[in-house]
């Protein structure tokens, strides 16, 4: 899909979790996810690291050699992607206490994942 | 899980899902909607013997779960026969019991809406939302004759 597609899903997903407290962490965590995932796609696009027609689903499924090249480019994109979906096992198809702190730092990891990927572009060869 | 935690589970994402609108907020409407049918159809399966109740969590890949150590740290271990993630994720060998291969079908269309509608921009109609109101009210139906038998 285009980045301008998943940059108007992420803001679609972003807009419906204002409705969104945080002690209803399950579905802050699962927008969270769903967001960071159109912003992932949305990076990886213009940082032309995958095609259009190549979207990703989950950054754990990335390959190891995009993994590897997005830890170079966008670090701080990867790790929070990384902490949304590890947080999935425990506060969503889990019954780990403490959810609500869960769903603040989601929100804030959204933040962090967002403003990378807006500021995402191609590398270019340096001499 | 155990089996009164996915229910409980279920009640939240239920009640969730009827706080968002089908339309305005249908990634996650939608995404509740598949949380809140699978929980229960999770409960339904160990109500019935077909998986068990489990101490894991499920992660996002087929038979990799979340399980707790003697020291009270979760770590990622291979389980079999334990909670389900989608329907036919993982697999289910064998017959079902007659309810829960109806919450089962009702689920999988639930599920043909997920990628079109959520991951990509498939145009979200009335249509789409009657039809996953429609197969939820199946799904919440057979899988709760299950756990509440």
């Amino acid at each position: 899909m285009i980045p301008e597609l998943h940059r108007m899903k992420a803001q679609r997903i972003e807009t419906s979790m204002e409705k969104l407290s945080d002690a209803d962490y399950e579905a802050v965590i699962e927008g969270s996810m769903l967001a960071g995932s159109h912003w992932l796609n949305f990076a990886c696009h213009r940082m032309e690291l995958t095609g259009h027609s190549a979207d990703v689903m989950h950054a754990e499924f990335l390959t190891g050699a995009q993994r590897v090249e997005l830890l170079l480019r966008a670090p701080d994109l990867l790790n929070a992607m990384d902490q949304i979906e590890a947080y999935r096992a425990g506060f969503v198809r889990g019954d780990l206490p403490a959810g609500e702190q869960v769903a603040a730092h989601c929100r804030k990891l959204l933040e962090d994942i967002r403003r990378v990927a807006l500021a995402a572009a191609p590398l270019r060869a340096q001499s | 899980m155990r089996t009164d935690a996915h229910v409980e589970k279920f009640n939240r994402f239920d009640r969730l899902r009827s706080r968002l609108d089908p339309h305005a907020d249908f990634e996650l409407w939608y995404w509740m909607t598949l949380n809140a049918g699978t929980a229960l159809i999770n409960a339904a399966l160990h109500a019935t013997g077909v998986t068990r109740a489990h101490d894991s969590f499920a992660t996002q890949i087929p038979n990799i779960y979340s399980v707790p150590g003697a020291d009270g740290t979760r770590h990622k271990e291979h389980v079999f026969g334990v909670d389900i993630i989608h329907v036919g994720m993982p697999k289910i060998e064998g017959p079902l019991p007659p309810a829960i291969a109806a919450a089962f079908a009702a689920m999988e269309i639930i599920e043909e809406f997920r990628d079109p509608c959520v991951r990509e921009d498939r145009l979200i109609t009335d249509e789409v939302v009657r039809a996953c109101c429609d197969a939820y009210a199946r799904c919440v139906a057979a899988a709760k004759s299950c756990v509440e038998a």
